[in-house]
C-alpha cells in the first residue's frame, strides 16, 4: 500500500478517492513504487491540484505547482465523460478537450494514463452502480 | 461552562466515555430502529418506550447526572440498568459517537454503582465471582480433571478459554467444544481460568475486575500458547476488547470458536472426519441468532454462517432480523439476574422470529444466548431446537 | 415550570393512569428529563408528565383533562423539530406519540394520498410505500429517517420535492383533530359523513378552509390525531446533476431559473463546507480556489425522452447564467461526480437518511426561514459572512420552492451544546437580523424568535392572531408558550 496524506480541499479529496481505488486492489503501489513525478492536474475553470509521486509516497495540494513534470487539463464534464467511457482519452485529446502540458515527457504521460484512466473508470463503474442500486 | 461532577473515582475508560457525551448527540434518534430497515432493535426502549429507555436518552441522562442537572436518586437506577447493552444501537446511529454508545451506557452504570451502588439483584454478581471466581457460585473448578479427561498439556499452541457459562452450566457446549478441538487435532489446552468480568463489566461493578484479568492473562501466558479460542461470546468480546481498556495486554490473538474452526474446516477434513465417524446427518433447516457480543459488538456475522453452511446436511435461513439488524436475545448487560422475566419475554420474541422462519433449529454462538433462548422456548412451548452452533458441529462430524 | 400542587399532580395522575394505563404514563424525573430539551439553544423546560396515547379516544379524554385542571398538553413525536417546540415551557403533560399511536391507517392509490397517525415516521412511511406501494412516492428531508412527518407537514417543513410542489403544509389533504373541549372535528373532504372512512381525504378544498387554523400553529390549537398527506406518482427515471458554483448572485439566478422552468423535482444549495463535511472533514476551511457552493439538481422523467428534454432545458439555462456572469458555474452528473468525490454523496438518493455533519455534535440549530427568492443572492452571501465573524464552518442551506414562487435560506449551526451555545445563540441573532431586513421568515419558529418577530409584524394581524388562538384554545392548554403566548 501506499502513504497518501489527507487533502482538505474537495479536488485533492477526489484525487485521493480516486488514486485510494487503486490502491486498495494493491495496483498503485507496484506502478509508483520507483516514481518521482509531480503531475498537475487542473480541471478548467475550477482549480488545479498538485500530485506529488515520491515512490510509494503521495502527496496530493490545492494549487499548481510551479514546477511540474507534466500537467493535465480538462474540463470537469469531460473527466466525468472519461470515467463513464463515453469518450476515450485519445479522442478527448485530438478534439482539444485534453490539454497536456510537458506532453514530450512520454514515460511520465504514459504513466499518468497508466494511474488515472483505469481510476476514473472504477469510479465511472461504480457511479453507476449507486445509480442502480437506488432505483432497485 | 458548567460544572461537571466528580467522575475521578470511576475507571479511566468509563472518564472518557462519559466526557463524550456532553459534544456528542443530538437524539436524533436513528438509534431506535435498524437503519434503513426500520425494523426494531431496542428490546429496552420497544418494552418501556419512554424516551429514558433509548440510547439517546441514556446519553442524555449521562449528560443530565455528568453536568449536575440530574441528581442521583433510586429512579435512575431502571433506564440505565434495564437495558441488555446489546449494541444494535450502535449499529443503527451514524453518528461519529456510535461505536461508543454502549462504553457510554456502561460507563453510566460504574457511574451509578459508585454514586448510588448498583441494584440489589445486579449487585448479587459480585461475592460469588470473588469467592468462587465465577458469577454463577459454584464451587471454583481449576479445569484440572478436564486437562486429564483430554490429556492435555500444560503448554500449548491453543488455549480454549471455556467461560463460566459453558463451564458451570452448559457444560454440553463446553465438552461439544472439547470434542471438535479434539478431533480437528489442535493442539490445545486449558487453564485454571477465572471469570472474564464480562458480567461485572456489564453492570458497571468494576473493583474486581482488573484482578480476574491479569490472572487470566498469567495464567494463559504461562502455556506460550498465540491464540486464544473462546465459545463464549461474552469472552470473545471481553477478551478481545475489554482487556486493553483495562491496561492487561494479552499479547495474543483471540478469537472466537466460530472463526477458529472455519478457518480450519476445509471440504477435505469434513470428508476425512464424516469418513471416520461414519455419520450422514439428515437435513436439517436451521437459523442463526448472532449473539450482540459476538455481531453488533465486534462485527463477527460471517465466519459463524460460512461454518454453518460447511456442516453437512445444514440448510441455513436468515431471520428477517439478521446481522446488524439482529434482535438481542434478551440476557446480556446484566438483565438475566436483573430483570428475569423481561429477559425471557425478549428471548421469546426472538424465538417465535426464529420459529416463523420454518427452520427446525435455533443457532447461536454463545452459551448465555443458548440458556436464555432456551428458557423462551420452554415458556412458549414452540416446536424449535435450541442449540450452539459447536454443539451441531459436534453431532455431525 | 408551572407550579402543580402536590395534590393537584396526584389527581393528574391517577386520571392519566385511568386513561392511558400505568404503563404509560410517568412522572419520574429521568424520564422527564429526557424529554424537557431538545438539540437547540431553546431554555430546558421539565415536563410534570408524560403519557403515550394510542387511541384517539385517550387524546379526547386527556383534552377534557387538561382542560379541567387547567394543564398543558404538548404533543411530541421525534422532537426533532430544530425549533424547541416539544419543550414544555410552562410543564405539563407531553403526549408522546410516536412510541404507539404510529400507524399507517391507509394509502389511496389512486387519489394518491395516505393517511398517517401523528406519530408516523418518514422511514416508516418510505419503507411502506417502498414495500407495498412501490408506484408512489413522498417527501423526504434532509433528516433521520426517525422524525415525524406529519409534524413536518403541519409545521410546513421542506423535503426534496418542494422546489416542485412546495412546503409539505401544501401537501395536506385533511386532518381529525381533537378541539380544546374534545370535540373531534375532520377537516377537509373527509368531513363527508359521520364516520371515519379511508376513501374520501383527497382533496383539502373547496370548503371554507378551516385547515389553516392547524397548520403552523406549532399544535397551539388542537391535537390532531389523522393525517392525510399527497403522495406522487414515482416517475421511472430519476437522475441527480451538482453543480459546482462560484459566486453567490449567479448561484441564485440558477436557482430561481430552474425553479421557474418546472423541470426539477428538487433544487437545493449548499456552502462547499457542506461537501467537505460529508467527505469526513468535520471543521472545514474552504480554499480561495475552491467554488462557493455545490448544487443538487434531481430530475425525474416519465421516459428517456424525457429527461434528455429536461437536461437540455436545464443546459440552455446554465449556458444563459454563464454567459451573463462569466462562466462560473460547472455541471456534471451526480453518479460518478460522487464517485469521484466521495460516495458519503449517496444519501442525497437515500433520503429519509442521516446527514453526518448534523448529527456530529451535541447541539443543533438553525434559521429556517421561506426567502423572498430576488434576495437569495445577497443572503447567501451576507450569511456566509455571519458564520464567518462566529467561527462557524459555513452551513448555508438553500433551495428554490414551488417553481420559484419562494425560497428556502437556511443557514444551520453544529455546535457543541455545553460550550458554543452562547456563539451560537449570537449568530442565530444575527441570521434573525438579516432575515428581517431581507423579507424572510422563520418556519418551526423557536419561541424566543417569534417573540421577537412580533417587533415586526403588522398589530392588527397579531390581534386577530391572539383572538383565533384565544377561541381555540380558551384555557391556554394547547403547547403554551409559542409566541409568547
Amino acid at each position: 500500500m501506499t502513504k497518501m496524506n489527507d487533502p482538505q480541499d474537495v479536488l485533492g479529496i477526489a484525487v485521493r478517492n480516486l488514486l485510494n481505488y487503486r490502491d486498495s486492489r494493491g495496483e498503485l503501489e507496484p506502478l509508483v513504487a520507483k516514481w518521482k513525478k509531480t503531475v498537475v492536474i487542473e480541471i478548467t475553470g475550477i482549480y488545479a491540484v498538485s500530485v506529488h509521486f515520491n515512490g510509494t509516497e503521495i502527496q496530493i495540494e490545492p494549487g499548481g505547482a510551479a514546477k511540474f513534470d507534466l500537467k493535465v487539463l480538462m474540463p470537469l464534464e469531460m473527466m466525468i465523460a472519461i470515467a463513464k467511457s463515453e469518450i476515450g482519452i485519445m479522442h478527448a485529446f485530438m478534439i482539444g478537450q485534453l490539454k497536456v502540458k510537458k506532453m514530450w515527457h512520454i514515460g511520465t504521460l504514459l504513466k499518468f494514463v497508466k494511474i488515472f484512466i483505469p481510476a476514473l473508470k472504477i469510479a465511472g463503474e461504480r457511479g453507476v452502480n449507486l445509480a442502480k442500486s437506488h432505483r432497485s | 461552562m458548567v460544572e461537571l461532577a466528580d467522575i475521578s473515582g470511576l475507571s479511566q475508560p468509563s472518564q472518557e466515555a462519559l466526557k463524550l457525551v456532553l459534544d456528542r448527540c443530538i437524539r436524533c434518534n436513528t438509534c431506535k430502529y435498524a437503519y434503513k430497515e426500520f425494523t426494531p432493535t431496542c428490546p429496552s426502549g420497544e418494552t418501556f418506550k419512554f424516551e429514558s429507555y433509548w440510547a439517546s436518552g441514556r446519553i442524555r441522562l449521562a449528560r443530565g447526572l455528568l453536568t449536575q442537572r440530574l441528581k442521583w436518586t433510586a429512579d435512575m437506577l431502571d433506564p440505565i440498568f434495564a437495558c441488555t447493552a446489546c449494541g444494535a444501537c450502535g449499529d443503527s446511529c451514524q453518528a461519529p459517537h456510535q461505536d461508543q454508545i454502549v462504553d457510554i451506557i456502561e460507563s453510566l452504570r460504574e457511574f451509578a454503582v459508585k454514586s448510588v451502588g448498583a441494584p440489589a439483584k445486579q449487585a448479587r454478581l459480585v461475592p460469588p465471582v470473588a469467592e468462587h471466581f465465577n458469577p454463577y457460585g459454584a464451587p471454583h473448578s481449576d479445569n484440572a480433571e478436564i486437562r486429564a479427561k483430554y490429556h492435555l498439556k500444560p503448554t500449548a499452541s491453543v488455549v480454549y478459554f471455556i467461560g463460566c457459562t459453558s463451564n458451570y452450566r452448559q457444560q454440553q457446549l463446553r465438552d461439544a467444544t472439547l470434542s471438535v478441538l479434539q478431533k480437528l487435532g489442535v493442539d490445545f489446552t486449558v487453564v485454571d481460568e477465572r471469570c472474564c468480568g464480562s458480567p461485572l463489566i456489564r453492570t458497571g461493578q468494576l473493583d474486581l475486575v482488573p484482578g480476574l484479568m491479569r490472572y487470566n492473562a498469567d495464567a494463559i501466558a504461562a502455556t506460550g500458547a498465540k491464540t486464544i479460542v473462546t465459545s463464549c461470546s461474552g469472552c470473545y468480546r471481553t477478551m478481545k476488547k475489554d482487556f486493553a481498556k483495562f491496561g492487561v495486554d494479552l499479547g495474543l490473538e483471540v478469537l472466537h470458536s466460530s472463526e477458529f474452526i472455519n478457518q480450519k474446516l476445509t471440504p477435505a477434513e469434513i470428508k476425512r472426519l464424516q469418513q471416520k465417524s461414519g455419520k450422514n446427518p439428515a437435513v436439517t433447516t436451521v437459523t442463526y441468532h448472532d449473539p450482540c457480543h459476538l455481531g453488533h459488538h465486534m462485527g463477527v456475522f460471517d465466519a459463524p454462517r460460512e461454518l454453518l453452511v460447511k456442516i453437512p446436511g445444514i440448510k441455513l435461513v436468515e431471520m428477517p432480523r439478521n446481522r446488524t439488524s439482529a434482535w438481542c436475545c434478551g440476557a446480556g448487560g446484566g438483565v438475566k439476574i436483573g430483570y428475569p422475566e423481561w429477559a425471557v419475554h425478549i428471548a421469546r420474541e426472538r424465538v417465535e422470529e426464529a420459529h416463523q422462519t420454518g427452520a427446525t433449529t435455533l443457532v447461536s454462538t454463545c452459551p448465555f444466548c443458548k440458556t436464555n433462548l432456551s428458557d423462551a422456548n420452554a415458556q412458549a412451548g414452540t416446536d424449535i431446537d435450541v442449540i450452539d452452533l459447536i454443539e451441531l458441529l459436534d453431532r455431525a462430524l | 415550570m408551572q407550579n402543580l400542587t402536590d395534590h393537584k399532580k396526584t389527581e393528574i395522575k391517577n386520571r392519566l393512569v385511568e386513561i392511558f394505563g400505568p404503563q404509560n404514563v410517568t412522572d419520574k424525573e429521568p424520564d422527564l428529563y429526557t424529554y424537557s430539551y431538545d438539540a437547540t439553544e431553546c431554555e430546558p423546560h421539565m415536563p410534570d408528565f408524560v403519557a403515550l396515547p394510542e387511541t384517539v379516544d385517550q387524546v379526547v379524554a386527556v383534552v377534557k383533562l387538561a382542560n379541567d385542571m387547567e394543564v398543558p398538553l404538548i404533543p411530541y413525536i421525534s422532537g426533532n423539530n430544530v425549533g424547541g417546540l416539544t419543550i414544555p415551557v410552562r410543564g405539563g403533560i407531553i403526549l408522546d406519540f410516536s412510541k404507539r399511536m404510529n400507524k399507517i391507517l391507509h394509502v389511496h392509490e389512486s387519489s394518491m394520498y395516505a393517511i398517517l397517525e401523528p406519530g408516523v415516521t418518514f422511514g416508516q412511511l418510505k419503507k411502506c410505500l417502498d414495500d407495498h406501494h412501490p408506484s408512489l412516492r413522498y417527501s423526504y428531508p434532509f433528516a433521520p429517517p426517525f422524525s415525524g412527518a406529519v409534524g413536518n407537514a403541519l409545521l410546513s417543513g421542506m423535503n426534496n420535492m418542494s422546489s416542485a410542489h412546495g412546503s409539505m403544509g401544501d401537501w395536506i389533504n385533511g386532518i381529525e383533530v381533537v378541539l380544546h373541549d374534545g370535540t373531534v372535528a375532520r377537516i377537509g373532504s373527509c368531513f363527508l359523513g359521520k364516520e371515519f372512512r379511508t376513501d374520501n381525504w383527497h382533496t383539502r378544498y373547496p370548503m371554507p378552509d378551516l385547515l389553516g387554523l392547524f397548520v403552523n400553529w406549532q399544535g397551539m390549537t388542537g391535537i390532531v390525531t389523522k393525517c392525510a398527506v399527497q403522495l406522487w406518482p414515482r416517475r421511472p427515471i430519476e437522475k441527480a446533476y451538482v453543480s459546482f458554483c462560484y459566486g453567490f448572485e449567479n448561484t441564485a439566478e440558477l436557482m430561481r431559473e430552474l425553479g421557474r422552468a418546472e423541470i426539477a423535482d428538487d433544487v437545493l444549495v449548499v456552502s462547499v463546507e457542506v461537501a467537505k463535511m460529508l467527505l469526513g472533514i468535520p471543521t472545514p476551511i474552504k480554499i480561495p480556489e475552491e467554488p462557493d457552493f455545490a448544487m443538487l439538481i434531481q430530475l425525474s422523467a416519465l421516459t428517456q425522452k424525457h429527461l434528455e428534454a429536461k437536461y437540455e432545458i436545464m443546459q440552455c439555462i446554465l449556458a444563459k447564467v454563464n454567459q451573463k456572469h462569466g462562466n462560473k458555474i460547472f455541471l456534471t452528473e451526480f453518479d460518478a461526480g460522487a464517485s469521484i468525490v466521495g460516495e458519503s454523496f449517496r444519501f442525497a438518493y437515500d433520503l429519509p437518511a442521516v446527514v453526518t455533519p448534523l448529527v456530529e455534535y451535541s447541539g443543533l440549530t438553525w434559521y429556517g426561514s421561506y426567502a423572498p427568492p430576488e434576495h437569495l443572492g445577497v443572503l447567501l452571501e451576507k450569511g456566509t459572512a455571519i458564520f464567518h465573524k462566529y467561527n462557524f464552518p459555513p452551513f448555508v442551506y438553500s433551495k428554490i420552492m414551488k417553481s420559484g414562487h419562494y425560497s428556502l435560506f437556511r443557514p444551520i449551526i453544529r455546535y457543541k451544546k455545553d460550550s458554543e451555545e452562547e456563539r451560537a445563540r449570537s449568530a442565530l441573532e444575527e441570521f434573525f437580523a438579516l432575515g428581517v431586513e431581507y423579507g424572510c421568515l422563520p418556519y418551526k419558529t423557536p419561541a424566543w424568535m417569534c417573540n421577537r418577530l412580533k417587533e415586526f409584524i403588522d398589530p392588527n394581524w397579531l390581534e386577530f392572531f391572539k383572538k383565533v388562538k384565544g377561541f381555540m384554545d380558551p384555557k391556554g392548554i394547547f403547547n403554551p408558550g409559542r409566541w409568547g403566548i
